[in-house]
């Protein structure tokens, strides 16, 4: 089962590669800008890989993380191996090109993966870092991921998200599932499955909780999915619709959507249900709240201009909701980055909908992709990238770009219709899905 | 001639017999004891010829009386057997009436199992109408439920549930409003019955903002209800979105399709 899923992740690798042109693995990566900026890097086989499965082969791992990132240029090097103690040929990666390079050694002790890396500055000849990782043998890619991550911080001052996980629902006739994957689509589980519509799952800050909507009933209702305990809790329940749950940053409260006073208003919830208070108070529709990352504002959809535009309200109900979106007629579903200074949105043109994203200090606006019908943004917890719902001859899929649009990539996933993803904070990895 | 010659004879003969008599005394006695003798076994042949004739007639009668016996016992059987026969006919034709009548009563029972199964279903569905009203902190009482023929014999145009907009429009169409009215006379009409108005719009953009869009033609629905008289509390308005689509194709005559209201009714479900 695992391998017919693994052969087929890979086909589905193969076909976005023939798209993108560069592949590795289960992600396919595209460079579109940024060229010049980019530190070269090459990362080679680590000693011990070869004793391994491919999908189990550090360097490997490592390499394809790094080419998803926006400030690097993997060097290809997959052909080089080297011990952690070799020394480095100093000349020989400076004339291929290459600014950085990662050496390591796998070795297995008492069932544990244990990794002995450097990262090496070929210019400086020097061991930038040089340390080692250990993890227990089912996390042989989070151990890798780890490492990717380390490099990335050490080289361009923040992490790579790349030990994360994504969530998305799945969508075929009526059934619905929700899968939670690692963030390069690999290790895909199934949370949970029913026979009726889900949608919106949000990733609780602590990353050991998804909120999301559920159509089980006739009333649309706001559930709290325990992802250890495979527990679920209605959180909200009120009259009319319950819709577009988004956590505030402490994980205590949920901005959702009801329609109980009439119309569809955004109301604060306490996140374990319950004591609603309401937000946004117009004649119009708001909806698709977004905590900012310090818990003060929310963003909002609301069509009170006479389209849906997105806006900022004050959480502590002083001030007016100011728009923010000007350009075109049809701009939704913003969701705040971590830096909470941009936020990515959804916007249409022509009919077309794809993923921007717009600076809130100086207004300054991306057009990031240009599909057909790109939705559902959601950043990666470093707020450098985007997820987002796309589609590939006519099937759902993921996607992701940077922020700075000079890198997409596309994740397998075997999903039909994509209703919602959201990308986990960093502690959703070490989360265990309750089985 | 002939007179001489019978003449002749008897003289022949009454000499004879007078020479005989006059022969001897002896002679006459001894014909005489014969005669008598003659006579006796005459007589004793006659008895015995009576008598064997009278066993003849004793036999005959005796034969007779047998056969009549005999054709008195086979009437008396043939009879026997005609009630036999008679009695297993009207014994069988009672256990055909019996077993009819059992059948009916059988039938009848299951008709009345059935029935009290149907009422203990139709209950335990209230009972679960009325739980999930409590559960949705909604009016416990609100647990009126009703089946297609009912509403068609109520009026045909409550099996018209569906509600269809324009893009990007939320406006009743006029051809609608008899059927909003028929709705709002039934619900006016069974004030335990409390519906859904459950909004729906087409698969194109956010599917979150779109929930919202399905709320506002939900809304019109239930503001058009309300204000021909429907008390609140019979009414909810709830969107599904994009999410439950009746249509899956990406062009107008599906997105078409998709973008309505639809009233649902709780409905005994068989």
């Amino acid at each position: 089962m695992n391998r017919d899923i693994r052969s087929l992740i890979a086909v589905c690798a193969l076909l976005l590669a023939s798209l993108s042109g560069v592949a590795r693995g289960q992600v396919s990566v595209e460079v579109v800008g940024g060229e010049g900026s980019r530190i070269p890097i090459a990362v080679l086989s680590f000693h011990g890989d070869e004793q391994v499965k491919e999908e189990q082969r550090i360097g490997q791992i490592i390499a394809a993380d790094l080419m998803r990132s926006s400030a690097l240029r993997v060097v290809e090097a997959s052909g080089l191996g080297a011990g952690v103690d070799d020394k480095v040929d100093h000349e020989y990666f400076a004339s291929m090109g290459t600014a950085m390079v990662v050496i390591g050694k796998v070795s297995r002790k008492d069932g544990a993966f244990v990794a002995r890396y450097a990262l090496v500055d070929v210019a400086r000849q020097e061991r930038v870092i040089e340390e080692t990782m250990t993890e227990p043998p089912s996390s042989v890619r989070f151990l890798a991921h780890r490492i990717a991550d380390r490099v990335h911080e050490q080289l361009t001052g923040y992490p790579g998200a790349y030990a994360t996980r994504i969530c998305y629902v799945s969508r075929e006739g009526h059934k619905s599932e929700i899968l939670i994957a690692d963030a390069d689509g690999y290790d895909r589980q199934v949370l949970y499955k029913t026979d009726s519509p889900i949608m919106s799952p949000q990733w609780s800050p602590d990353g050991t909780q998804l909120a999301y909507v559920s159509f089980e009933r006739q009333r649309p209702r706001i559930y709290v999915h325990d992802i250890t305990k495979g527990t679920r809790k209605v959180v909200s329940k009120f009259r009319g619709t319950n819709s577009a749950p988004a956590w505030s940053p402490d994980g205590k409260k949920l901005a959702v959507t009801l329609s109980k006073d009439g119309g569809s208003q955004i109301y604060v919830i306490d996140s374990s249900g319950g004591s609603e208070r309401r937000l946004s108070d117009s004649r119009s529709r708001d909806t698709e709240p977004s905590f900012s990352p310090d818990g003060r504002h929310i963003l909002f959809t609301s069509d009170r201009g006479g389209s849906p535009q997105i806006y900022r309200l004050a959480v502590d109900g002083s001030g007016r909701a100011e728009r923010l979106t000007f350009d075109g007629r049809y701009n939704t579903s913003p969701k705040y980055a971590a830096d909470g200074e941009w936020f990515a949105y959804v916007r249409m043109e022509d009919g077309r909908f794809s993923i921007a994203a717009q600076n809130i200090g100086d207004g300054e606006v991306r057009y990031l992709t240009s599909g057909q019908d790109d939705r559902s943004p959601a950043f990666s917890p470093n707020g450098k990238a985007i997820l987002y719902a796309t589609e590939v001859k006519g099937r759902g899929a993921l996607a992701a770009i940077s922020i700075d649009g000079s890198t997409r990539w596309g994740i397998a996933t075997h999903a039909h219709d994509i209703r919602g993803v959201a990308w986990g904070p960093y502690e959703s990895y070490r989360v265990e899905v309750a089985r | 001639m002939k007179r001489l010659l019978i003449l002749s004879l008897v003289i022949v003969l009454t000499g004879c017999s007078a020479i005989g008599s006059r022969s001897s005394q002896s002679e006459a006695e001894r014909a005489a004891q014969e005669a008598a003798a003659q006579e006796a076994a005459r007589q004793e042949a006659a008895r015995q010829e009576a008598a064997r004739q009278e066993a003849a007639r004793q036999e005959a009668a005796r034969q007779e009386a047998a056969r009549r016996e005999e054709a008195r016992k086979q009437e008396e059987a043939r009879l026997a057997e005609e009630r036999r026969v008679e009695e297993e006919r009207i014994a069988e034709e009672q256990r055909r009436w019996e077993e009819m009548r059992k059948e009916e009563e059988a039938r009848l029972e299951e008709q009345r199992r059935q029935a009290e199964a149907r009422r203990q279903e139709e209950l335990r569905q209230i009972e679960e109408l009325r739980k999930q009203r409590m559960e949705d902190d909604d009016d416990p009482s609100l647990v009126g439920m009703v089946t297609e023929e009912q509403l068609r014999k109520a009026n045909p145009l409550l099996l018209e549930q569906s509600i269809y907009f324009d893009f990007d429009r939320y406006q009743i169409k006029a051809e609608y409003a008899p059927i909003i009215a028929a709705h709002a006379r039934f619900l006016i009409a069974h004030p335990t019955v409390k519906i859904f108005v459950e909004g729906n719009c087409d698969d194109r953009g956010s599917p979150e903002y779109n929930i919202a869009l399905g709320q506002r033609r939900a809304d019109v629905v239930q503001r058009a209800l309300l204000a021909l008289g429907v008390p609140k509390r019979q009414v909810e308005a709830v969107s599904y979105g994009a999410e439950r689509p009746i249509a899956y194709g990406a062009n107008e005559e599906s997105w078409a399709r998709n973008r309505r209201a639809d009233i649902a009714y709780p409905m005994f479900k068989n």
